[in-house]
């Protein structure tokens, strides 16, 4: 059994608003091993990337977010740590790759220099030790001539590097956990196959946890070892990755997994529609927050809320139903 | 299979873009389609699939004349559309149409959803004055949208909303070509499933033909009828979906298809993941311009390029090795 390394309670971060308190995340929990990969996976506005980013404590506590609940790390409780400690903790002990290499790269300094930075603040390296390492994580993550690329500007690096780059900032310290936040979501399918697979190879090597938040169930199919399906702030659906997709519980999941126009599905075939759209957090539906869309829902789906039900094989589900779905 | 009816010939379309060094003086070209010919039959989908920056926007906007074509020809139903005027062009747009992929930015943000819809039908004339509106109306109807939507904004609207305002605007001045550059690559999982059903149905009920270009494998083979691989500029593979899937001939088109995650957690896929990077269509390579990544590359692939060759009916492919 491999130890735990993050673990978060009933986490829920809301947003101060002109109109009051919106809560984009509300009362999630899981957590990660060592050397796992846990796949978030919902559409846009379902709290994913804002759970990713409550994690690192990235928004601003004094204006605009509030945090409840409990995030520890390695047993260490992050939201009670104060910001100097927060920063020791970023991007060494937990780093996060985002979706768009090109607005997360600084444009004035070289991606050398970006990846010195780091290796500077949190290992105290010089700089001629921080290029070496600096060129070895390049090398590390497959980019081809890195002595050269390392003083290469990030709009003179494709897409893909640019990605490749990312990867090798967030890795440079080693760190226990890593958050990819769609990391191949502007990517083609051949550069995101690259990337995956570097991902899953480095998780191997480095025995790292990893956090993949994903809109995409066929990258979650393919990496994951866990997923946790959200919807609208919550999770709704958690298990194995083999069993969420051979017997998904929850109808939003079921539904989510019959709309992808899957293999040999010809235009013959209607593809399943979850009816509606998704609401917005300022219109929360009263009961099952997914009860307006949902096929199946009942009276009681309308008014109570369900608790997210432990199943077999830690594979939970947010429904009354879901015994019988 | 009965005979279909020819709707569009392409026939050696190129597409190049100047770049301009100082004064204006042109440096250079950007090759974004290369020499491409291909066939479109009424009714038909036909997928148009690649990786960014590969020209297949590029070429969708060249067939229906949005964008002049440097050299090449495509004829509508006998009719050649390089070289119209601007004025022969406008009634063009009745005939051919096109969806675009961001439904946020492709709508005038000053615009309500009716007036975006009623001026296509005042631009090509279509229609008494005092019918539009019913029109439009009507048509809103069709695609899934409440007649309260026509007073409102865009804005005020959801991604997936926005997309069926798209297509009927697209719609509304009956066209038999409808150029879709992907159209559901900004949408949420749940909603591109009712919009490429919204799509589906409207071809079957007003028999459209669709030029269907996206980089998403799994929504290509849902949609289409045949699909055409491209890569560079060039037009590397055409198949029927079945075909394609089934026997995949192009080293390219395999790669991409190796690359394609799996739905299926029980499919532990063996990927042959091309290296590097796509050249640039700027200084292409020479011969066949998959030769820089290919697995099999040879001398000949580097000098020579290689011509669309039909090996079975309906597949073509462009390789020496084939």
């Amino acid at each position: 059994m491999s130890k735990t390394i993050l673990e978060v309670e009933n986490l829920t971060t809301s947003f101060k608003t002109e109109r009051g308190l919106l809560k984009a995340v509300d009362g999630v929990s899981f957590r990660v091993d060592a050397g796992e990969i846990l796949g978030l996976v919902g559409e846009s506005g379902c709290g994913k990337s804002v759970t990713s980013q409550s994690i690192m404590r990235l928004y601003d506590e004094k204006y605009l977010a509030v945090y409840e609940g409990s995030v520890r790390f390695e047993g260490r409780e992050l939201f009670s740590l104060n910001e100097k400690e927060m920063q020791s903790i970023r991007g060494k002990d937990i780093a996060m790759v985002f979706q768009d290499a090109l607005s997360s790269l600084n444009p004035v300094f070289t991606v050398g220099e970006q990846i010195m930075e780091a290796l500077s603040i949190h290992q105290g390296l010089r700089k001629d030790a921080a290029r070496e390492k600096a060129i070895e994580m390049l090398r590390l993550v497959g980019i081809p001539s890195p002595e050269k690329r390392c003083d290469a500007y990030p709009h003179e690096l494709s897409g893909g590097m640019r990605q490749r780059v990312m990867i090798a900032i967030a890795l440079c310290c080693q760190p226990k956990l890593l958050i990819a936040d769609e990391p191949t979501t502007a990517l083609d399918v051949t550069i995101q196959a690259q990337i995956m697979d570097l991902i899953v190879e480095l998780n191997e090597k480095l025995h790292m946890g990893v956090i993949l938040i994903t809109h995409d169930l066929s990258v979650i199919a393919e990496t994951c070892q866990r997923v946790a399906v959200m919807y609208l702030g919550q999770i709704v659906e958690e298990a194995e990755v083999t069993e969420l997709f051979d017997a998904p519980r929850h109808p939003y999941t079921q539904g989510l997994l019959q709309s992808i126009p899957g293999s040999g599905k010809t235009k013959e075939e209607r593809l399943f529609v979850i009816e509606g759209t998704v609401p917005l957090l300022s219109q929360i539906p009263e009961g099952c927050r997914f009860s307006p869309r949902c096929p199946h829902a009942t009276d009681r789906c309308r008014r109570i809320a369900p608790p997210l039900f432990a199943g077999e094989n830690g594979h939970n589900a947010r429904c009354w139903l879901c015994n019988r779905l | 299979m009965e005979e279909k009816k020819l709707l569009l010939r392409a026939d050696n379309v190129k597409k190049y873009f100047p770049i301009t060094g100082l004064f204006g003086k042109v440096e250079n070209y950007v090759k974004a389609v290369d020499g491409v010919s291909l066939e479109l039959c009424k009714g038909e989908t036909y997928g148009l699939v690649g990786e960014t920056g590969c020209g297949k926007s590029t070429l969708g906007r060249t067939l229906i004349h949005l964008l002049p074509a440097t050299e090449g020809s495509v004829v509508l139903d006998g009719v050649e559309l390089t070289g119209l005027s601007a004025a022969e062009s406008r009634r063009l747009r009745s005939r051919v149409q096109m969806v675009f992929q961001d439904p946020y930015t492709s709508l005038n943000p000053r615009k309500r959803i009716g007036d975006i819809l009623t001026e296509a039908l005042d631009i090509q004339n279509i229609g008494a004055k005092g019918e539009r509106m019913d029109m439009a109306m009507e048509l809103m109807q069709q695609v899934g949208l409440l007649v309260e939507h026509y007073y409102r904004y865009p804005h005020e609207l959801s991604g997936g909303q926005r997309q069926r305002v798209g297509l009927a605007r697209a719609l509304i001045v009956n066209p038999e070509l409808v150029v879709c550059d992907e159209p559901v690559s900004a949408l949420d999982v749940s909603v591109q499933s009712q919009i490429l059903n919204l799509l589906v149905d409207m071809q079957k009920k007003r028999q459209l033909t669709y030029l269907f270009i996206s980089h998403d494998m799994s929504v290509i083979r849902y949609v289409s009828d045949r699909i055409g691989v491209m890569y560079l500029g060039h037009l590397v593979e055409e198949a029927d979906t079945a075909g394609l899937f089934a026997n995949p001939l192009h080293p390219y088109t395999r790669l991409l298809l190796s690359a394609v995650p799996s739905h299926d957690p029980h499919v532990k896929k063996q990927r042959t993941v091309p290296e590097g990077d796509l050249p640039s269509p700027i200084d292409p390579p020479s011969g066949c311009v998959f030769h820089t990544r290919c697995p099999k590359a040879c001398d000949r692939c580097k000098q020579e390029l290689p011509e669309m060759r039909e090996l079975e009916p309906g597949h073509k492919v462009a390789c020496h090795w084939i």
